[in-house]
């Protein structure tokens, strides 16, 4: 069964926000919903989670229409959701457990217990049970709200930034948490985020969204490398790496056919994300003389763009990579396309996003 | 004292707030949260004994439960008796003048209620109602419990429409506020002394009580 969804939503002077895309539901897979603030991330989750409803458009999922012009739109009561907010929006007035059993009103009352159980086991809960909700903490408040919308067994869990308002280490273990819990649980989601590494530590596929339409849709790899925006100018080049070893606090990477070593971010990971950025990279033409740089590639350059002051050479050093140098040293390397030259980069210019299991 | 008159007033109070609250908690919803065309003219409508004359609200109430009327000539063959002039028409009058006394804090408390929770109820299953039972109205008890206080508070003290549909029937429709003028009337002021202090004292515990409670009001963190 999947989820079909193409519609529109206007907002009086404001930008039309479009969406078409199709998801698979019934099993586990996280789709990133990625593209800067205010290009419409969250009314397209708001659409389908039936809080807003779109102006054109149909959204179908499997025989079920959540919403066709003309007919009555399916409440967000009846589609199955689960949905986090930015900010976890507990009810005040309940317990965490209350919270978490919000959504099993009508269940058996032991079925009930048992599921409520079952998720304050799995978010690792089991101390803040009977609390209210203005007694735990910010991250605590996010995985109450995350139980919350995985307890009435939803067919799709919608997030909402869920990891904005929280702290950097609390943000972190929960980002750790999330995937493990939504693969245990077998439930496909939508994560909304504008921040790349989130995407890329996180999803399976990315949609991605800019001036409110979706014009991009492949793994986070791909889509981040093939957008010419901020997010690809704060990330680089974003390159899919396996972990060889650790040297010296050094993580070796298989990048292509290429060997890097990079600072390791720890924790334990086997696939990551190795992303550099064009400043870190410098050329280097005949003899090798001595060096800091860990990384020297042989490659094959592939183009030269002037850019002012800047050219940016994109070369074949067994994977792609883009060195940015000034016109002026271009010049004096007398750099063209076809050339071979040394790539050097040095281990602390790569950024390692290990990919979350 | 006119005990009996305190106890009628009392008892008059009691069954008008325990019948308007079901009525104003289900007109609170819409006019909180509806989105229709009639909002507006809801609003004015269930506002309108806060600023009528008694005396004008009195008489259209007379004219709509006297015998003449539909609703009277309806209780009339039901009952036996009439409906003005009666415990009875007079309850129905109180329920209708302090609608507006439940209704306004309840509004703005269920206004002052964040809609994310309403929507995450609603993405959990929960239907209107449910949203309003069990998110909604829990998270505005204070409105709630403060149109209670003001509605009965208003009701024991009302004399206009009191007088107007009620008259003065000892026993029947005679209330506190009623005897107090009987008691002017009569000349009796150290009489209607001690029931106006009662009256006042009850006042003044009242509005303690609603701003005691509008203080604490906060939006839930």
């Amino acid at each position: 069964m999947g989820l079909s969804a193409r519609f529109t939503r206007n907002f009086p002077g404001g930008p039309v926000i479009e969406a078409g895309f199709e998801l698979a539901l019934g099993s586990f897979g996280l789709t990133v919903l990625f593209g800067p603030s205010g290009c419409g991330k969250t009314t397209v989750l708001r659409c389908l989670a039936g809080l807003e409803q779109p102006d054109s458009g149909s959204i179908q999922a499997g025989d079920e229409t959540w919403f066709r012009p003309g007919r009555a739109p399916l409440p967000a009561a009846r589609r199955g959701i689960g949905y986090v907010f930015q900010e976890s929006a507990l009810f005040p007035h309940l317990s965490v457990a209350g919270n978490i059993g919000y959504g099993l009103h009508g269940w058996p009352r032991a079925e009930r217990r048992a599921r409520v159980a079952e998720l304050v086991r799995l978010m690792g809960l089991g101390d803040f049970e009977g609390r209210r909700a203005a007694e735990v903490s910010g991250g605590q408040k996010q995985r109450v709200a995350l139980a919350r919308a995985l307890a009435p067994r939803p067919r799709l869990v919608l997030l909402d930034e869920p990891f904005a308002s929280l702290d950097r280490a609390a943000a972190d273990q929960l980002r750790h948490h999330l995937r493990q819990i939504l693969q245990t649980l077998g439930v496909p989601a939508i994560l909304v985020t504008h921040d790349p590494q989130e995407a890329l530590a996180l999803g399976d596929r990315m949609l991605f969204m800019s001036q409110g339409r979706i014009t991009r849709d492949g793994t986070p790899a791909e889509v981040l490398s093939a957008t010419g925006d901020a997010a690809r100018a704060e990330m680089g080049e974003v390159l899919r790496a396996t972990v060889l070893g650790r040297v010296e606090g050094l993580l070796r990477l298989a990048v292509g056919r290429a060997q890097l070593f990079a600072p390791d971010p720890g924790g334990e990971f086997r696939e990551a994300y190795a992303c550099i950025r064009g400043e870190g990279v410098s050329l280097e033409r005949g003899p090798h003389g001595h060096l800091s740089q860990r990384n020297r590639l042989p490659a094959t350059i592939v183009g030269i763009e002037p850019r002012g002051a800047l050219c940016r050479v994109r070369l074949d050093a067994g994977m792609p990579l883009e060195a940015l140098i000034t016109t002026w040293a271009c010049q004096d390397l007398e750099l063209a396309p076809g050339q071979g030259v040394h790539a050097l980069i040095k281990a602390s210019a790569i950024q390692v996003i290990p990919i979350e299991a | 004292m006119d005990w009996e008159a305190i106890r009628l007033s009392l008892r008059l109070a009691f069954s008008s707030t325990l019948l308007l609250a079901p009525l104003g908690i289900l007109l609170a919803w819409p006019l909180a949260y509806g989105c229709f065309k009639g909002r507006l003219l809801l609003e004015a409508v269930t506002a309108i004994p806060l600023v009528l004359p008694p005396t004008v609200l009195g008489f259209y109430l007379i004219v709509a439960l006297g015998p003449h009327s539909p609703i009277g000539a309806a209780w009339e063959s039901l009952t036996g008796a009439r409906l003005v002039f009666s415990f009875q028409g007079l309850l129905l009058a109180q329920v209708i003048t302090n609608l507006p006394f439940f209704l306004q804090p309840l509004v703005a408390s269920l206004g002052g209620v964040d809609r994310r929770l309403l929507e995450v109820a609603s993405t959990l299953g929960s239907g209107r109602a449910g949203v309003y039972l069990r998110v909604a109205l829990p998270l505005a008890w204070r409105g709630l419990l403060s149109g209670l206080i003001l509605s009965f508070a208003h009701a024991i003290g009302e004399f206009g429409v009191v007088l107007m549909v009620g008259g003065n029937l000892p026993g029947q429709t005679r209330t506190a506020s009623i005897a107090i003028f009987d008691q002017v009337q009569a000349f009796d002021l150290a009489g209607a002394n001690r029931t106006a202090m009662l009256l006042l004292g009850f006042a003044l515990a009242v509005l303690v009580c609603t701003a005691w409670l509008r203080a604490r009001e906060r939006t839930w963190a």
